[in-house]
């Protein structure tokens, strides 16, 4: 008898409960579908905000590099050249054949994009013989006369502001065998190793043999500006936020 | 039958409070997310704005016109318009060399000062060197007290355009050595370019040096 009236109520309850649930549950179903449409959304959007907001700082960074009279330096590791700008316009580049950034110096160098140049240190090749015992054009032997030939540097120190920039042409094979009769040539006045903050250091290698032209351009307080690959600053900006 | 329409409602009515529940989440969360993402989006527009405005003013940095390019490192001047290089040659610049003098505790470096110039008045014709002390001491002699034992003419060739802090760019005796550095600072071009350039160069015109 019991059962016979439970069987009675119970199942057009159970009926009326699922239909009603089942509507419900669709509703909810998509509303959760349109939730992760929009989170996804939500992830598009911080990954442009971040990059927007890095590329912002670097363009009033390069604006503030090209109000001043001097020439400035941009190392994009983003397109891999060296480029010396003046005035909001490129003038010479140099080729990046690959590059290596301290761990942290992201975080640094996203917050910070350009330093002023303090000093330089050249480690150069043997100076090669005077042209001018050589040569049997008399041009260039009153030149070399005038200009001594300078030893091709073979790696570069750029000390910034809590920044080193080591710069090595790819055409070294080994630095150390090359440099057993070098030279050194140094101007401004390298931070001290033992600096309670350690400058953030980047270490570049630089296509072919041209580190002469790199230093050449080379002047102290010149603005150097590094722009960062588009992963590394992403992740310092999250995990500021 | 009374206890099965009872059942029924009860039934109905836990569905819809539980539905009621579950869409009230849902609508939160998809609420949440649309005003977070009309808020990124107003960022992004305002950021990007923002650098609209910058790489404008970056652009507005930019030497338009007429203007010289003179690259220290190739030792080559270019005359350009807008973005077209109207004529390119060699020239010489600064030797980047020292001298000091002993006696008077005084030290020059011959180099071509790097930047953004412009030129500085017009262009002078036969213009006569003042020899600066430098000149005298890099000879071993001693600078005259007698201004006019400085005067030297014909060295500078036929003009010399002056580009501040006196520093000219004016013709040379040495052509052999334009292409390679070799002066003390100011930067020296052939009779015939220089002649094109005194065309068109007028005070303010720009000189990017690097």
């Amino acid at each position: 008898m019991m059962g016979g009236g439970v069987r009675r109520w119970f199942l057009p309850a159970l009926l009326a409960f699922s239909v009603l649930g089942g509507c419900g549950r669709s509703r909810s179903s998509e509303a959760a579908r349109e939730a992760a449409r929009l989170q996804a959304m939500r992830d598009t959007l911080l990954a442009v905000r971040d990059q927007e907001r890095y590329d912002l700082a670097f363009a009033r960074a390069e604006l503030g590099a090209a109000r001043g009279r001097l020439p400035y330096l941009v190392i994009d590791l983003q397109a891999r050249v060296i480029r010396l700008d003046v005035a909001g316009a490129a003038y010479d580049s140099l080729v990046v054949a690959d590059f290596e950034l301290d761990p942290g110096a992201a975080d640094s160098l996203a917050v910070k994009p350009s330093r002023r140049l303090i000093a330089a240190q050249v480690l150069a090749a043997r100076p090669a013989r005077l042209e001018a015992d050589t040569t049997v054009d008399k041009a260039a032997a009153v030149l070399a006369r005038i200009v001594p030939p300078r030893p091709r540097p073979l790696r570069l120190a750029l000390h910034a502001e809590g920044l080193t920039v080591r710069a090595t042409a790819s055409d070294v094979k080994s630095p150390w065998e090359d440099l057993k009769l070098f030279a050194q040539r140094t101007w401004g006045k390298p931070p001290e190793e033992n600096a309670s903050s350690p400058p953030v250091r980047l270490d570049v290698t630089v296509e072919g043999s041209e580190l002469d032209r790199l230093e050449h351009f080379l002047e102290g307080g010149m603005p150097v500006l590094v722009h960062l690959p588009a992963e590394d600053h992403r992740r310092m900006v999250r995990r500021g936020d | 039958m009374r206890r099965v329409l009872l059942a029924i409602g009860l039934a109905v009515l836990a569905a819809a409070v539980l539905t009621a529940c579950g869409k009230r989440e849902a609508e939160v969360d998809v609420e949440a997310l649309t005003t977070g993402n009309i808020a990124l989006a107003q960022d992004v527009n305002q950021m990007r704005a923002a650098r609209r405005k910058v790489a404008a003013e970056l652009n507005r940095l930019r030497p338009s016109g007429t203007y010289l390019v003179v690259d220290t490192f190739r030792n080559r001047v270019r005359l350009m318009k807008g973005d077209t290089v109207v004529l390119e040659d060699v020239c010489s610049t600064g030797t980047n060399n020292s001298l000091a003098d002993t006696a008077s505790g005084r030290e020059w470096t011959f180099r071509t000062p790097r930047g953004r110039r412009a030129v500085q008045g017009s262009a002078m014709e036969d213009p006569v060197w003042m020899r600066p002390d430098w000149a005298f001491i890099e000879e071993g002699e001693a600078p005259p007290d007698n201004p006019r034992e400085r005067a030297e003419a014909g060295v500078l060739g036929k003009y010399a355009i002056p580009i501040g802090d006196g520093y000219f760019i004016h013709g040379t005796l040495y052509t052999r050595l334009l292409g390679y550095p070799a002066t003390h600072g100011c930067v020296r071009l052939g009779d015939e370019t220089l002649a094109r350039i005194v065309k068109v160069a007028r005070p303010g015109t720009p000189v990017i040096i690097y």
